[in-house]
């Protein structure tokens, strides 16, 4: 390749971009993307976490998406609410007696629920929470609850984006 | 509102879960999980046990219930007279927002 032709700007230009990343990165296009082009970073994020009904999982999927909100995750967990679990009796029963084993099952239990864990930028929060008692709701109890808690950061493994930016969707 | 999240020993969440119970808040949500600590993990002769299972508590309380829930928690999960390696860990974490599905309504925040 001759002297002046194509790869000589290569250099100047790649130590332009680290120096304007402000930070060690060594990838320009990373650099690029780190730095938002545009994107308000300034927006907290808000974890947002819901215990909803077994049965209720694929219509809040679908209600989720509908409202631009895919990506979330979710655990199968065991739950009680302000019903009462006795574990006397449950004690009474795993030792065998028969009075014991004749109550159980007539006060509430450990109940199946599924946890979603939800991360969104802060202008979305109403949006999710009204979203999940919109689709959720029966009116009985053991419908769930729902709770908003502050995240301090969060980052894209994939590209190491770190803010709102790393939850926002629409990238 | 605080989230108490704590990780305890799977045969002490009833324990737990019962202590919680008495001291008047039955709302918990338990998850198992598998984790490992500062000892990291557990050595039995020569088997290497990386990440133990444990149970994760959830219990959401207000503000000025929580070191009394805390204590209930530390009561009950800790084995022995002075506890042991193993016996879990507690984390608080502030929570905003409380809503009750059924309800619809957002809980008052104190």
């Amino acid at each position: 390749m001759p002297e002046g032709s194509g790869r000589a700007p290569l250099g100047p230009r790649l130590t332009l971009l680290i120096v304007e990343s402000s930070g060690p990165l060594f990838l320009p296009g990373l650099a690029r993307r780190m730095n938002g082009e545009g994107y308000k970073k300034d927006l907290a994020v808000k974890e947002v976490m819901a215990i909803i009904r077994m049965n209720m999982m694929n219509q809040t999927k679908k209600a989720l998406a509908q409202a631009g909100i895919s990506s979330f995750s979710a655990t199968k967990v065991l739950g009680r609410g302000k019903g009462h679990v006795d574990f006397r009796l449950l004690k009474g029963a795993e030792a065998g007696h028969e009075e014991a084993i004749a109550q159980l099952g007539q006060g509430p239990k450990l109940i199946p629920k599924r946890l979603l864990t939800i991360v969104v930028p802060d202008d979305k929060v109403s949006t999710v929470v009204d979203t999940l008692i919109e689709t959720n709701l029966t009116g009985m109890a053991g419908d769930g609850k729902i709770f908003v808690m502050p995240v301090l950061d969060a980052v894209r493994v994939r590209t190491g984006e770190t803010g709102d930016v790393a939850v926002n969707e629409a990238r | 509102m605080v989230m108490i999240r704590s990780i305890v020993r799977p045969e002490k969440s009833d324990e737990v879960m019962a202590s919680l119970l008495e001291a008047g808040f039955p709302a918990v949500t338990k998850l198992s999980v598998y984790g490992r600590g500062k000892q990291r993990g557990l050595r039995v002769g020569e088997v290497h046990y990386d990440e133990l299972p444990k149970d994760l508590l959830l219990v959401v309380v207000r503000d000025e219930d929580k070191d009394f829930v805390l204590q209930a928690v530390l009561r009950a999960a800790r084995t022995g007279e002075s506890g042991a390696f193993g016996d879990g860990k507690i984390f608080v974490s502030p929570v905003e927002e409380v809503y009750t599905i059924s309800t619809g309504a957002k809980e008052t925040v104190a």
